[in-house]
């Protein structure tokens, strides 16, 4: 078939998914060495991430881990997917998960300005709540409205997970998304829904639904048996 | 009598759509009436909509008959303010029809009229008078004279992946004009697939001419068929798959030298 011969392509910069995960390395996730699953999992996040052509461009990630002995840690600054290269998440301290989300909005509004700024167009930020436990912070109720509203405001959406004893009570109050419960430790298959559907939401078509695969390998959903 | 406008335009199924056996939810219209006047129209059915493809082609439909009655009715006058204020009062109408119809049949199919959402880009031109360009959402319209251009851009909101559509209880608010003047006499409208390629973003988005210049050339000089052949060629080669995997639409129209 012929081309039109001659025709050049702009050279624009790709558009950006921020992604930011918020991960729970209290005490408690040592138990049934949840922590190393969860190690393992970010590793899998890694590999199927950059295996995507698209998403490896697309796809920015920050993970915070809240604990000890800073109640929030970045344990990885923003980077592109081509270059994450997956931490490795101690379990130590209590829960300020309050403190940890609060930390990871003012990340997303800041990424959000470098994009303005240099003119990179952006699709909505995720923000990821990984959590065995329940906040530990005094003012964590209000960190949970503040949650809340940015994602009832379209700043972000917001998905919380709980693992094991998690008190999903308190983690329905971050997000107007229902909280979902990990079966077991299946955290492979988690990151690995969740590089799958940061795959399927760094692709462009315009939309006003996010676009995500059923998490049933991972989850259960409360309230269903 | 030579025909008052050249045409060409092309809606190719991205990769996307291909691969999960899809089919484009883009449409177009370009339609010229027997008093010589250019109606050229895009619209971009929402991949998350479950008949963004109906409610593109619904659109486009409505547009082109209502702005043909218009022209007609106005016959081959001049254009002024007044004709001005009328053909976006008939554009208005046009969406309002559309909507009307998308709602019809989303109450058939028991769902919403959310399931129809388009994008909207148009022109309409009366040759050495000038015309108007209508836009709700992302894709663009060009106007190109020499070296001199008017960009419709696209409007997307903050995020990059979301948009405008028609289907929207706001659309009033989202409906942008723009006025043409006579000297333009070439016009692409595309849709958002098409835009990344054609556009140079930054705070005020700019045509990339050496992507539209080279098309305006060959089509300029090959038949309609073999041009469309061409143009879908071009914007379905490997070089664009490696960029975008949306569908593209691009519709080109060139006044005949009077």
């Amino acid at each position: 078939m012929n081309l039109i011969p001659d025709v050049a392509l702009a050279e624009n910069s790709s558009q950006r998914l921020p992604c930011v995960v918020v991960l729970d390395g209290s005490t408690s996730m040592a138990k049934d060495n949840a922590i190393g699953a969860l190690n393992d999992g970010l590793k899998l996040l890694e590999a199927d991430l950059k295996a995507d052509d698209v998403a490896r461009q697309r796809v920015r990630i920050l993970v915070l881990r809240i604990g000890a002995p800073q109640d929030v840690e970045v344990v990885t600054d923003w980077t592109d997917a081509i270059e994450f290269e997956a931490p490795e998440i101690e379990a130590n301290g209590t829960t300020p998960l309050g403190a940890g989300v609060r930390r990871a909005l003012d990340e997303i509004e800041g990424e959000k300005a470098r994009y303005r700024d240099h003119g990179i167009p952006y699709n909505r930020p995720w923000l990821f709540v990984l959590t065995d436990g329940e906040p530990t912070d005094p003012d964590w109720e209000a960190a949970a409205d503040e949650c809340r509203q940015a994602e009832e405001k379209g700043r972000v959406s917001v998905f919380c997970v709980g693992v094991g004893d998690a008190n999903l009570a308190k983690l329905a109050r971050f997000s107007p998304r229902q909280p979902l419960a990990l079966k077991g430790l299946a955290f492979r298959e988690f990151f690995l829904w969740l590089s799958r559907s940061a795959r399927a939401g760094s692709q462009s078509a315009p939309s006003d639904s996010i676009q995500m695969a059923a998490p049933t390998d991972w989850a259960v959903v409360p309230g269903r048996s | 009598m030579r025909a008052a406008w050249r045409v060409a335009g092309t809606s190719v199924v991205g990769p996307r759509h291909a691969a999960s056996g899809e089919s484009c939810q883009d449409r177009h219209r370009v339609h010229v009436t027997p008093a010589g006047a250019l109606i050229a129209v895009v619209s971009d059915g929402a991949g998350s909509a479950a008949h963004g493809g109906e409610g593109a082609a619904l659109l486009c439909e409505a547009i082109v008959d209502r702005l043909d009655w218009f022209l007609l009715l106005q016959g081959g006058g001049a254009v002024t303010r007044a004709t001005v204020a009328a053909a976006c009062r008939t554009v208005r109408d046009a969406v309002a029809q559309a909507r009307k119809r998308a709602s019809e049949r989303a109450r058939d199919y028991g769902t919403s009229i959310a399931a129809f959402h388009a994008t909207l880009v148009g022109a309409v031109m009366v040759p050495g008078k000038g015309g108007l360009f209508f836009h709700i959402g992302d894709g663009a319209a060009l106007a190109l004279a020499g070296d001199r251009w008017l960009l419709s851009p696209p409007r997307n909101g903050e995020y990059a992946d979301t948009t405008y559509f028609f289907t929207q209880s706001d659309w009033h608010r989202h409906l942008r004009f723009a006025l043409i003047g006579p000297e333009y006499d070439t016009i692409f409208v595309m849709s958002d697939g098409v835009t990344d390629l054609a556009l140079q973003r930054g705070a005020e988005p700019r045509p990339f001419l050496p992507f539209f210049e080279p098309i305006g050339r060959f089509l300029a000089q090959s038949s309609r068929e073999e041009g469309e052949q061409a143009l879908s060629a071009t914007l379905d080669s490997q070089a664009v798959r490696a960029r975008t995997d949306d569908d593209k639409t691009l519709v080109w129209a060139q006044a005949a030298a009077r």
